[in-house]
């Protein structure tokens, strides 16, 4: 071989900027803002955080517990994916723990409630539960092509189906978690089917894409 | 690599050169085939075109081998050969003979970095300077076993930095 291509690149280098975790981060965390002001003024807060803005503090814990859970899983994600995005990176237990966390919190709380109800817990799951879905599929999708032309497709991942999930992941839980500014439906059973479904879907699909465009 | 990111071309022709012998022996150990030049010429492409998602403040061998790791499992699946490819690349393994010096003793240098201050000198003077271990604690001060203590923590640690198992350390 030929110095000829060692010549070629050094010629053709121009600087390039190193792909930034911060970056990242503070995409993500201005695009949930910005998704729960969506929510906050399109479809309405929950009657609790109105309270809340009205000086109540005496408000049910779910209302700021649910959308920390998933502002966790979102950002234990996203942490997966700028692990991942280089060629040396890998997936690492410690930034799914929030995930196994919180599902286990789920879990826990489905079973207690089955105790405590019976199959009263999958009854009266109402409504609402269509826009649930909707609103997380088509907001995290909306947060995945965002994260993919600002920074997911300059990624040199060697796990392209994880990265894509987990990327999938967190746009997705970010989206539940400013979707919870809305929605008062507390139920273990609510938050595994419907949001657990809605974010599964984006996941999934994210995967699949994944491993076809994350290539290199 | 830094110096290439800011766009410094002759930094950059020379870490290019300087990584070629490695890679031409890395691919030829693994496919004992012609391919192993379309291999080092693609993983040369690949940093290039890749080059930003090197982190500055990270060591840049493990980079450079998951680059070329990457490279040989797609040549792999797409030709459909069976070659060996580790499932945990050691890059200082069987490898270590084409590797370029100057790029081994600046990985060293940000890895130590990353150790408690007391910690990096003392395995700097064992490791590096090759001090025995009662010359190391003659010189810091501290017990032989604290010495020894520190030593085997700190190596610890940078296996676990550079994604390597922690393995026991024989020469202590």
């Amino acid at each position: 071989m030929s110095d000829d291509i060692l010549d070629h690149l050094a010629r053709d280098l121009k600087p390039a900027k190193p792909l930034s975790v911060k970056a990242l981060g503070i995409g993500a965390a201005v695009a949930t803002v910005l998704a729960a002001v969506y929510i906050f003024v399109l479809y309405g807060a929950r009657p609790e955080l109105k309270a809340l803005l009205g000086g109540d503090f005496s408000i049910d814990p779910m209302a700021w517990f649910k959308p920390l859970l998933f502002i966790a899983i979102g950002a234990g994600a996203l942490w997966s994916v700028a692990d991942l995005a280089r060629p040396e990176g890998r997936l690492r237990l410690r930034t799914l723990a929030p995930l196994l966390i919180a599902l286990g919190f789920v879990l826990v709380a489905l079973v207690a409630d089955l105790f405590a109800r019976g199959f009263g817990a999958f009854r009266n799951i109402g409504d609402p539960s269509v826009l649930c879905v909707l609103t997380i599929v088509c907001g995290g999708g909306a947060g995945l092509i965002l994260m993919w032309r600002l920074w997911l497709r300059r990624a040199a991942t060697s796990h392209p189906g994880v990265l894509g999930a987990m990327s999938g992941l967190a746009a997705a839980s970010l989206m539940a978690a400013a979707y919870a500014v809305h929605c008062d439906r507390d139920t273990p059973v609510y938050i595994l089917g419907i949001y657990g479904g809605g974010v599964a879907i984006v996941t999934a699909v994210a995967a699949v894409l994944g491993r076809r465009l994350l290539r290199w | 690599m830094r110096a290439a990111l800011g766009g410094d071309a002759d930094a950059y022709r020379a870490l290019l050169g300087s990584l070629r012998p490695w890679l031409v022996s890395y691919f030829r150990r693994r496919l004992k085939g012609a391919d192993s030049e379309d291999l080092v010429q693609m993983t040369l492409l690949s940093l290039h075109e890749k080059r930003h998602t090197y982190d500055p403040a990270s060591p840049f061998l493990p980079w450079i081998a998951a680059v070329a790791r990457h490279k040989l499992i797609d040549y792999v699946r797409k030709s459909g050969k069976r070659v060996h490819v580790e499932l945990d690349d050691d890059i200082v393994g069987d490898d270590s003979g084409g590797l370029p010096a100057d790029l081994a003793r600046r990985d060293v240098e940000v890895l130590l970095a990353q150790l408690p201050a007391d910690q990096a000198r003392i395995i700097s003077l064992h490791k590096l300077q090759e001090l025995s271990i009662d010359e190391v604690s003659a010189t810091t001060g501290k017990s032989p076993s604290a010495v020894k203590v520190a030593i085997h923590r700190g190596l610890r640690k940078l296996q676990a930095l550079v994604g390597g198992k922690p393995a026991e350390t024989a020469d202590e």
